[in-house]
């Protein structure tokens, strides 16, 4: 799995989308989008504690991505049913497609951790990964989650991002906001206007990336100069660190996985694309 | 055709002109205040790991912004 990337990516997205679609993508839509997976998935995973005694998943990278499990909900079967949820509900093109970019990018960005993700549900239930970084989300909890990622390519994945954002930083700035975030999703941002000043709606745009550096910064800082282990420190070799068991769903190659991740990309942005389209409403053309 | 010029930045130092800001509100003031907030969040988090949330961490952020200003306005104003 992915921590700050998560946050991270979707300002790339929003920065990176092509002319025709500025103006066009809601971006607290795929905010909303890359959240949903976790969500529909997390809460088992570390469980929680009650009354002395834990409850969750006996084996959280089986329920997180696996099937039987929520697997699933990092798929491009999920990401098309709750977009088309969303488009039946709100008739929202901005929501739509925004949705349908966030879920994508989650389930794409996490095949880098051994387990990987079931991309091609529901016609398969294998699971995609090119293994970068162990899957580490434990009995051991969030802990030894957080340290094992922030030891690991993980780390680098996440400044990866950072950098590809900071290469887009017009995309943080107040004029980006007001012209093309507020314009491409007017509704949404007027009802929060009527009960936050304006820089308070300019600090909620920028709160994703807020936290995403913070949280960046502080488990790498907590893992290794507050609480350092000799004995599960930096392990930046294809799969680490290797101080944790690795966890494996897949049965096919990275070659593979990087195939079907291209062409789950391909048919996300197909989708959206013709989502966007402007239809032809004056009959030209017509037989 | 030519495209209209982009109208020039605000100084640093002026007041940001936004409905709803103090008259002192600079853009410098908001960037110390990203960065207290961001500080304060960090070195709150790393000894309460139970804030290091998606939920708590856009709030934090939204909270500093929107709340800090109007407590000091509050408090010149007396």
């Amino acid at each position: 799995m992915s921590w700050a990337a998560h946050q991270f990516e979707t300002y790339a997205i929003q920065a990176h989308l092509p002319k025709r679609w500025v103006g066009k993508v809601s971006y607290l839509a795929i905010v909303t989008g890359d959240q949903i997976p976790d969500f529909v998935a997390k809460f088992w995973v570390y469980g929680f504690d009650f009354g002395g005694t834990h409850y969750g998943s006996s084996e959280p990278y089986k329920f997180h991505r696996g099937w039987p499990g929520a697997g699933f909900s990092h798929s491009l079967g999920f990401a098309a049913l709750v977009a088309l949820v969303i488009y039946l509900t709100t008739k929202s093109k901005p929501w739509t497609t925004g949705v349908l970019l966030g879920m994508a990018a989650h389930s794409i960005t996490d095949i880098n951790d051994t387990v990987g993700t079931m991309l091609a549900f529901p016609f398969s239930t294998e699971n995609y990964s090119i293994g970068t970084w162990a899957y580490a989300a434990t009995p051991g909890g969030k802990y030894l989650d957080a340290r094992a990622y922030y030891s690991s390519f993980g780390f680098v994945m996440d400044a990866l991002w950072l950098v590809i954002l900071l290469m887009g930083w017009r995309v943080l700035t107040e004029r980006y906001w007001r012209e093309t975030i507020v314009t491409s999703d007017p509704k949404v941002w007027a009802w929060l206007g009527r009960r936050l000043p304006q820089r308070a709606l300019l600090a909620v745009y920028r709160a994703t990336f807020f936290y995403g550096l913070a949280r960046l910064v502080a488990w790498t800082t907590w893992a290794h100069a507050l609480h350092p282990d000799n004995l599960r420190g930096w392990d930046l070799t294809w799969g680490g660190p290797q101080w944790i068991p690795s966890f494996k769903l897949t049965t096919t190659t990275p070659g593979v996985a990087l195939l079907v991740s291209v062409a789950f990309a391909a048919i996300v942005l197909f989708a959206v694309d013709r989502i966007l389209r402007p239809r032809d409403v004056s009959g030209e053309g017509a037989p | 055709m030519s495209t209209p010029p982009e109208p020039a930045p605000l100084p640093f130092g002026a007041p940001t002109g936004r409905p709803g800001d103090p008259s002192w509100y600079t853009r410098r003031f908001e960037l110390g205040l990203y960065l207290v907030a961001g500080i304060a969040y960090v070195g709150f988090g790393m000894f309460n790991k139970w804030l290091l949330n998606w939920i708590v961490g856009p709030l934090w952020l939204v909270a500093w912004v929107w709340l800090v200003p109007a407590i000091i306005d509050r408090v010149r104003r007396r």
